[in-house]
């Protein structure tokens, strides 16, 4: 399990407590997972370092909000190096990332499951 | 916090947008939220907004780009902003703040930081806004008491109204401003107001002197022998040219093609072809006493012709006045039908045309004027295309009068009526335009004393103690008609006379 429920019930009281907005921001990233993952394997395969930190910062946002921290601290390492101009295993590392963008989505649509079959307390 | 914010979110990711939103939302704000920064500021320029909170890392125009465009325009510059920012990216939220944001905020914040900032920021702006506010009040305070020291009192031009709502030291300021303003204004207004009515008295009694002598003139001529009809052109004719010359000069005299021609023929007609022509006539009939009695019926129709056609204000004084007037007219009148033969009467009867034309001219004039063309010219326009219209009737009736090559009694008269006629017929314009139609009726009265007293002068008619007490009737309905109102701004009801309704 990557996401973390403290995570999720952080952003709960964020939002106001409201199960449905926060089930509605959860289905955004679930939206937006696939493409990201598509444009930071792109962007490593081409060698667009300012696309590929750009996709990794959008990445690593979400994956902190949603208590995934190995997926955000692989995200920050290749901004980081994306930044400085030296990504030497960039393909390696963005199907790493990509890999867990996708896991993070799946764990996320499952979440939304069960909180809506009263599942999660 | 109690006042709702109106906050403005700036991300280009989806969630994140959604994250903010829902966070301000639920703080009890109004939220809207754009997907880069060019749509952020567009949307800054077309609504109002408290604060922004503001992703750094956008495609195209990222944060700082946005911060910076804000702050070179001076319509945004002022709205404060919360930058959103990784916690591993503390370089670009100093940046940011270097920039000009407010503060800064992790991508990962929990309830009570966001809280905190957002409600602190819009605090600060809250404040600040009040404090531009206030001293905009205070610079349109001193915008007014420039506005009073340069003599200008009426309060609606001050521009006191929202501050005087201010229940503050500053809203105590300005209500004494705009009630004394308005005390001096409206104490102004009512000097203005009888400078006016004596002003235009005088004017009425010049205008009477002059009109007056025109009856008295019309008999002489008439013991010369002169056609009614060569007469009418002859005057016609001679003040047109004098007016059209001074127009000429001054350069005053329309093209053809922004003439109203309709408008002219109508005023011709009943300011000269008609009305000269019947007075000429029947000033070989009647004396020219009776006919400058039967003239001060002008003041009555004018005002019935007023209150018809809704061009002036009837009110009951008003009314009183004109029919105190015309109370002394029947006074005279009375008088004067004592014994008079059924051919006079006849002509005296025909002779209540001249007054009805006069009334309707003066109707004419003051509700629908050409504002382009100057009076001289109207006058003078209208004069010669009243004698156009009088010569062929003048040769037609075998009525044309040909100038002797040696002037006599006859060309003198003529001279003088035309003279009269036309300085009367320029101040008869100039009081309606500046006095109103039914004041400048009032003018019959004054026509109709000096009538009588150039007829007593120039041809010896007689008159008893009847008509010296009409004039009291006459002078008492000048006082209750009074000019038209003035055509300013009224002013807002006084501070007092308000806090006294509403007591």
């Amino acid at each position: 399990m990557s996401i973390s429920r403290q995570a999720l019930e952080r952003m709960k009281e964020v939002i106001g407590g409201d199960k449905a907005v926060l089930a509605e921001i959860l289905q955004s990233f679930i939206d937006e997972a696939e493409p990201l993952a598509e444009s930071i394997l792109s962007a490593a395969r081409d060698g667009r370092l300012d696309t590929l930190g750009r996709a990794a910062h959008t990445i690593k946002s979400s994956a902190r909000d949603f208590g995934d921290a190995r997926l955000a601290a692989l995200c920050a390492d290749i901004e980081l190096r994306s930044k400085q101009g030296s990504v030497s295993n960039a393909v390696a590392c963005s199907q790493q990332i990509a890999q867990g963008c996708i896991a993070l989505k799946e764990e996320l649509a499952a979440y939304i499951g069960a909180e809506m079959n009263g599942e999660i307390p | 916090m109690s006042r709702k914010g109106r906050i403005l979110v700036v991300d280009d990711t989806r969630t994140m947008r959604l994250k903010l939103a829902a966070a301000a939302t639920a703080l009890g704000h109004q939220c809207h939220s754009v997907g880069s920064g060019g749509e952020g500021l567009e949307y800054m320029r077309a609504n109002p907004v408290d604060a922004v909170l503001l992703d750094v890392v956008m495609p195209e125009m990222d944060g700082f780009d946005v911060l910076r465009a804000m702050k070179s325009d001076p319509a945004l510059r002022d709205i404060p902003v919360i930058v959103i920012s990784s916690l591993d990216d503390t370089g670009s939220a100093v940046k940011a703040i270097e920039l000009g944001a407010e503060d800064f905020l992790p991508k990962s914040f929990d309830a009570v930081i966001f809280r905190a900032r957002v409600n602190t920021l819009l605090e600060k702006k809250y404040v600040r806004d009040a404090e531009v506010d206030y001293l905009k009040q205070v610079q349109k305070l001193a915008r007014a008491a420039q506005i009073l020291k340069i003599g200008n009192y009426n309060p609606s031009k001050l521009g006191l109204g929202e501050i005087s709502q201010r229940h503050d030291a500053l809203g105590d300021l300005a209500r004494v401003f705009a009630d004394a303003a308005q005390k001096v204004y409206e104490r102004e207004r009512r000097l203005r107001q009888s400078i006016k009515t004596l002003r235009g008295g005088f004017g009425l009694i010049v205008l009477g002197i002059i009109w007056g002598l025109v009856a008295p003139l019309s008999r002489m001529a008439s013991g010369l022998e002169a056609h009614p009809f060569g007469m009418a052109f002859w005057v016609s004719l001679l003040s047109g040219v004098c007016c059209i010359a001074w127009s000429v000069a001054k350069g005053t005299v329309p093209k053809p093609r922004e003439i109203p021609w309709g408008y002219f023929l109508a005023y011709a007609l009943l300011g000269a072809v008609v009305s000269e022509s019947l007075l000429f006539i029947v000033a070989g009939k009647v004396e020219a006493s009776i006919i400058s009695i039967i003239i001060v019926l002008e003041g009555f129709l004018a005002f019935a012709f007023a209150a018809l056609m809704r061009v002036e204000q009837p009110s009951l004084s008003r009314f009183a006045g004109l029919l105190l007037g015309l109370g002394g007219v029947l006074v005279i009148l009375y008088d004067k039908f004592t014994g008079a033969s059924p051919g006079g009467l006849l002509w005296t009867i025909v002779a209540l045309a001249i007054p009805t034309c006069y009334a309707a001219e003066g109707i004419m004039l003051a509700a629908k004027r050409p504002e382009n063309i100057p009076t001289v010219t109207t006058v003078g326009m209208m004069q010669l295309l009243a004698a156009v219209i009088l010569l062929p009737i003048a040769l037609a009736t075998d009525q044309m009068i040909y100038p002797s090559a040696k002037p006599g009694a006859l060309e003198l008269t003529v001279f003088l009526i035309a003279a009269a006629s036309l300085s009367a017929n320029v101040l008869f314009l100039y009081l309606i335009n500046n006095l109103g139609s039914v004041f400048t009726g009032q003018a019959a009265y004054f026509t109709t004393v000096a009538g009588i007293g150039w007829s007593i002068v120039l041809l010896g008619e007689s008159l008893n103690a009847w008509i010296w007490a009409s004039l009291v009737f006459m002078a008492a309905g000048l006082f209750l008609v009074g000019p038209k109102s003035e055509a300013e701004a009224e002013p807002p009801p006084s501070l007092d006379a308000r806090e006294a309704r509403q007591t």
